[in-house]
């Protein structure tokens, strides 16, 4: 894969969390995770990530203040991270809100296999 | 009013009440007439010919005295028929003549008012208890007020609006719904017509356009929102309007709006989607864990795994995938239920995502041992679809097609244009569908429980594909014949075509497209 190497897992359910990051590990990609909201925005603004997947149930601060923090008010921040959100919730406004904030996909994790996260970040290159 | 009735009343009241002397007397009438009748045509024969044999017989006659009394005979029988066509009598003749024939008779309409008036009277006297009489014409006023006073008890909100949008009667209860101050009919015009109303055409829309074309037009929106502010708290109701039109020339009211409050019944409604929502998302956990971890197996293990084991694997990923199909469609029926389901159409290359859709279900068909066929044209012109949705309905089709076709069975699936819409048919020769199932294939939550082969699922997903193809303004249908097998069929809008009624494109703020979004959540509905 060219350019985009690095993942940050921002994930509390490890089941989940390492599951995918296997796949993503064996693919070539550098996968950290991290399991709360706080932590998540500490680590994703040291700017190091070329991809952020971010839960939405999180502890501390849930996924969607999470993206708030990260793209900010202005919507610029971290413009070199691409940020997914990663949920299995359903919901037209937390949708809404991922678009607005500027995020740049949201997934269902019940419909995504790690084949197929795998499939997607590829294409994302 | 047909005599023949008046006469069978009469004669039924002699019936009922053959002591009755006024019963017996009309009874008598009618049976006489007849005999009457007999008499007067008798009487006229009679006359004639005695007028024949006197004149005959006169003129052997020189006595003027005989002359005057054969002459007198004569005017007093003619006086005689006089006096008894005079007589009351006739009435009943009359009564005898039209009860036979059947027919109206087109008289005397006081006179038949009156016979009418008194079979009424006698009908009050005899069977309503003296205290319950119904009372005569003062009624009138007194309906009035009762009127007033049942439309100011009503439950229901009624507003009536005249050729002007005006409201011209409003009751307490329309004023309370509303929060609108007491008879400020101003106020509760602007309110009506602002309110949350759902469907495509909200009331303002509908009255305008029932007056310029309609004579009666009616309407009903479920779930209109009502938010007010009371005593510095929100209230939130939930109100079903009805609307009535009725062509009024005469410039006064000629609609009438009625306001259900259902704030109780929907909040219960949507409690109990919210659990559904609720316990959909917690299944999805597990079911994450489990197709991810099939996947990885699959992926990792698979390869060196004999045959009869990679398949057990296959099966367990194939069923680990129905079961996110399954609570998707749940999902998306408790957002269809709540109002909250639209779709997002986009112009699509139909050859290329129809092919993607089967390629992906030809895993699921062939693990099931059987088949499926896709025949699609390549040169289709680009159509207007929401693609996850048009995936959920072929997906629900197959998997529907798969319960009926038997083992080595093959589901054709066919596309291309008709009619300038594009129309897809999925086709097996399975069992078919019983005629007495046909009719409610597409019903929401129908389950026929009265044969073993009865449709699982169908009362959910299919109900789901009526709702997506409706969404797009397009049509689905079922043929089927128990034996041969099933079609079931639908057609999708081209792109150039855009509907009206659909709504299109994002409603956030940004556009998707040029983001480089990606997703495959199922249901960004706005």
């Amino acid at each position: 894969m060219a350019g985009l190497k690095t993942i940050l897992f921002i994930e509390d359910d490890h089941f989940i969390s390492d599951m995918y990051a296997r796949v993503l590990d064996k693919a070539g990609y550098e996968v950290t995770v991290v399991s709360n909201g706080r932590e998540g925005v500490d680590a994703a603004k040291t700017g190091k990530y070329d991809i952020v997947l971010l839960d939405i149930m999180l502890p501390e601060l849930d996924g969607t203040q999470v993206l708030s923090e990260l793209r900010g008010e202005d919507r610029s921040g971290l413009p070199n991270s691409k940020i997914i959100i990663m949920t299995n919730f359903d919901e037209p406004d937390e949708v809404r809100i991922a678009i607005e904030a500027k995020a740049d996909g949201y997934l269902i994790k019940a419909d995504t296999t790690p084949s197929a996260l795998l499939e997607i970040i590829q294409k994302f290159d | 009013m047909v005599y023949g009735r008046r006469t069978r009343q009469i004669r039924n009241m002699a019936q009922i009440n053959p002591n009755d002397k006024k019963n017996r007397v009309n009874l008598l009438r009618i049976q006489l007439g007849g005999l009457f009748i007999v008499l007067q045509v008798a009487g006229y024969f009679l006359s004639i010919k005695l007028a024949a044999q006197l004149t005959h017989g006169l003129k052997h006659v020189n006595s003027n005295e005989t002359q005057l009394i054969i002459y007198s005979i004569f005017i007093l029988l003619s006086a005689l028929l006089v006096i008894i066509l005079a007589l009351r009598p006739l009435s009943t003749v009359e009564h005898f003549f039209a009860a036979r024939r059947g027919g109206i008779l087109l008289s005397n309409n006081l006179f038949r008012k009156s016979i009418a008036d008194k079979i009424i009277d006698d009908i009050l006297e005899r069977n309503i208890d003296k205290s319950e009489r119904v009372p005569t014409k003062q009624q009138a006023s007194s309906d009035i007020a009762l009127a007033e006073h049942a439309f100011s008890l009503s439950p229901i909100g009624i507003i009536a609006l005249d050729h002007n949008n005006k409201p011209v009667l409003a009751n307490q209860l329309a004023f309370e719904l509303l929060s609108v101050p007491d008879s400020d009919l101003a106020l509760l015009s602007k309110k009506l017509g602002s309110l949350k109303y759902s469907q495509q055409t909200n009331l303002i829309k509908w009255v305008a356009e029932s007056r310029a074309g309609k004579i009666h037009n009616r309407n009903t929106w479920g779930r209109v929102e009502a938010k007010s502010i009371q005593e510095g708290q929100e209230v939130r109701r939930i109100f079903d309007v009805i609307a009535s039109y009725e062509k009024n020339d005469t410039q006064g009211i000629d609609t009438i709006i009625v306001i259900i409050d259902r704030t109780t019944d929907y909040e219960q409604e949507n409690e109990s989607l919210n659990m559904i929502a609720i316990a959909a998302h917690e299944l999805r956990g597990p079911i994450t864990v489990l197709r991810g971890l099939v996947d990885v197996f699959s992926t990792e293990l698979g390869p060196t795994l004999p045959p009869d084991q990679q398949q057990l694997l296959q099966r367990m990923g194939i069923s680990a995938k129905q079961l996110t199909n399954y609570i998707n469609n749940i999902l998306s029926i408790a957002h269809i239920d709540q109002d909250s389901f639209e779709t997002t159409l986009k112009p699509e290359d139909w050859p290329k995502l129809l092919t993607q859709i089967c390629t992906e279900l030809n895993t699921l068909v062939l693990a099931r041992g059987k088949k499926l066929q896709l025949s699609v044209a390549n040169d289709l012109p680009m159509v207007l679809v929401d693609r996850v949705g048009i995936e959920h309905v072929i997906s629900n089709l197959v998997d529907n097609s798969l319960k009926y076709t038997h083992d080595d069975g093959v589901i054709f699936i066919k596309s291309g244009l008709k009619d300038g819409m594009i129309e897809t048919t999925v086709q097996d020769n399975g069992i078919g569908i019983p005629e007495s199932i046909i009719g409610h294939l597409f019903t929401k939550f129908y389950r026929s429980h009265h044969s073993k082969k009865a449709i699982t699922g169908s009362g959910i997903g299919l109900f789901l594909c009526k709702t997506i193809i409706e969404a797009h303004n397009g049509n689905i249908w079922v043929k089927s014949k128990e034996g041969e097998g099933t079609v079931i069929g639908f057609d999708i809008p081209l792109n150039q075509k855009v509907a009206d009624n659909n709504q299109t494109g994002d409603n956030g703020t940004v556009n998707k497209d040029t983001h480089g979004w990606i997703e495959n959540h199922t249901l960004y509905r706005r």
